[in-house]
């Protein structure tokens, strides 16, 4: 990889997996580290990757990171008390988008990583397996349970103004 | 399944068939024997158990079927009871168009569950375009600035070359030794002697040249009579101080055969010369001026022609005498060195005299070969 190659790379993918950490920590500032951490890691290693295989690594870096840096600080979701508590209240939202932001936060770490990385940038199972060292067929099962326990956050569309 | 693969990175299916009671007892042993050797896993645990018994609690089914490679893509098995696994795979693209079209003529069939398709299918979560990371720029490599410029690169290649030059060519001037060794001994002056004390040296040095053959090997002898004359000139040579060589001549052809004259850049470059020639000749005229002259007899002149010094009367008197046809730098060389610096041969100047007493004729000896300079007319 060429520098001018790793300056588009930095272009094209700094944002998808600054938003894809970001969703996931939600701590702007740790984002930022990780993804600049990835960025220098996959510099560190140009000669070996090329400009194609550039997007994968960096989401795979990028997840690791974040994996290791969530059990150095002991971060760990609660969805089932989130869930609880978010279903207990009676909610009036007035955009679906802003309501399933807010549901995807509720959702385990593993989940809500492999649908960021399907919804955001669209990567198959097998390309998610890779980023997240999980089999195809544990990618598929954690994206169907987080769609469907999405949709019972949401409860339903009636709710949705 | 088989419980022989269980590891780090896919202990968690394991735990997922457990919680979902589809482990035999024998993987189920194989899993809490996995959790005992890694204990820092149960955490991880508690977490997927908490996750499967929400969906549990809200969901009938347990997608375990979305462990399987291919399952049903058709759909034929959609029922009231796994719909919601068929409507994700849906929205997943992971039915056929066969199962697509089951899928919709199984909503057809039960419209109350349009709205909850229509929620299922818009639980696409879209990314925040508005979140972007800040500074990009900080993230790229900026392209090196090259401190070397091009002039130093020129200056280098110079450098390289000159000390290349200066393998080959020896830059320290050379010494009178090393140059002695080259070209030979200088011509020098020999002082003139009694005819009888020449005749005597004569035969004493033909004895000690005869003594020395009897010693001295023959084929080594030719090679070391150079020398040998060298010595000899150097113990007759008088107190001198050494003169630098003439440096940089030009490899000028002879123009003893060719005569031509002098002309233009020619005559001047002599011309320049002429000084230095006409003050060594005036040094020798003095020395010879001073050695007793032999007795005129017949055939004296040219056994006296034979030594140089008695010859040329001066610088001026020589140049005058010679064509302007003979080749200059001959004469310097004769003045300045005694020999040839084009053909390193010893070059003697030979005067023929009349009975009169005038000169008949100048001879210049160069080596083997006999050159006539000027014939007087009668």
């Amino acid at each position: 990889m060429t520098t001018a190659e790793y300056n588009k790379c930095v272009d094209q993918h700094a944002d998808g997996v600054y938003r894809f950490i970001l969703k996931n920590l939600k701590d702007e500032e740790r984002a930022r580290d990780i993804v600049q951490e990835s960025f220098s890691r996959m510099w560190e290693k140009a000669e070996e990757i090329t400009a194609e295989k550039a997007k994968s690594y960096l989401f795979t870096t990028a997840y690791h990171t974040m994996i290791d840096d969530i059990r150095r600080e002991k971060r760990t979701s609660r969805l089932n008390e989130s869930h609880t508590d978010r279903l207990s209240v009676s909610h009036n939202w007035t955009d679906l988008k802003e309501v399933l932001q807010i549901a995807l936060d509720t959702l385990p770490e593993i989940q809500k990583a492999v649908i960021t990385l399907r919804d955001y940038e669209g990567y198959s199972y097998e390309e998610i397996g890779r980023i997240t060292s999980l089999s195809e067929s544990q990618v598929k099962v954690y994206i169907y349970r987080g769609r469907v326990a999405l949709k019972n956050y949401i409860g339903s569309l009636d709710r949705v103004i | 399944m088989e419980n022989s693969s269980i590891n780090i990175n896919n202990y968690e299916e394991f735990i997922v068939n457990y919680l979902d009671g589809k482990t035999s007892p024998i993987e189920t042993a194989e899993l809490f024997l996995f959790l005992e050797i890694h204990p820092e896993l149960n955490e991880n645990i508690d977490e997927l158990r908490k996750m499967i018994v929400t969906a549990d609690s809200n969901l009938t089914y347990g997608f375990s079927e979305a462990l399987k490679l291919n399952y049903d893509t058709n759909a034929s098995q959609i029922s009231p009871d796994n719909y919601t696994y068929y409507f994700v795979a849906a929205i997943e693209g992971d039915l056929t168009s066969k199962g697509t079209e089951t899928l919709n003529r199984f909503i057809a069939e039960h419209p109350e569950l349009a709205k909850e398709w229509e929620l299922v299918h818009r639980c696409k979560v879209e990314a925040p375009a508005h979140l972007t990371f800040p500074n990009k720029e900080s993230l790229k490599i900026k392209p090196k600035v090259t401190l070397f410029p091009y002039y130093l690169r020129w200056a280098a290649a110079a450098a390289s070359i000159l000390i290349l030059i200066s393998v080959f060519v020896r830059l320290e001037p050379e010494t009178s030794e090393s140059i002695e060794n080259r070209l030979g001994a200088y011509e020098v002056p020999v002082q003139g002697k009694p005819v009888k004390q020449q005749e005597n040296d004569k035969a004493g040095k033909e004895n000690e040249k005869s003594a020395v053959k009897r010693d001295v090997n023959p084929e080594t002898e030719k090679a070391k009579s150079p020398s040998v004359k060298k010595e000899s000139a150097k113990e007759n040579m008088p107190a001198r101080t050494e003169q630098e060589p003439i440096n940089n001549l030009p490899a000028l052809k002879p123009t003893i055969n060719n005569a031509q004259p002098f002309e233009g850049s020619t005559r001047n470059t002599y011309t320049s010369l002429y000084n230095d020639i006409r003050l060594s000749q005036e040094l020798m005229l003095a020395y010879a001026e001073n050695q007793e002259q032999p007795a005129t007899e017949e055939g004296q002149g040219i056994r006296l022609g034979r030594r140089v010094n008695s010859y040329i009367q001066s610088g001026t008197q020589v140049a005058s005498q010679v064509s302007e046809s003979f080749g200059g730098w001959m004469l310097a060389d004769l003045g300045v060195k005694g020999y040839n610096m084009l053909t390193d041969n010893e070059v003697k100047l030979i005067r023929e005299v009349r009975e009169d007493g005038s000169t008949g004729n100048i001879r210049l000896e160069d080596g083997s070969i006999s050159y006539s300079l000027r014939k007087s007319p009668l």
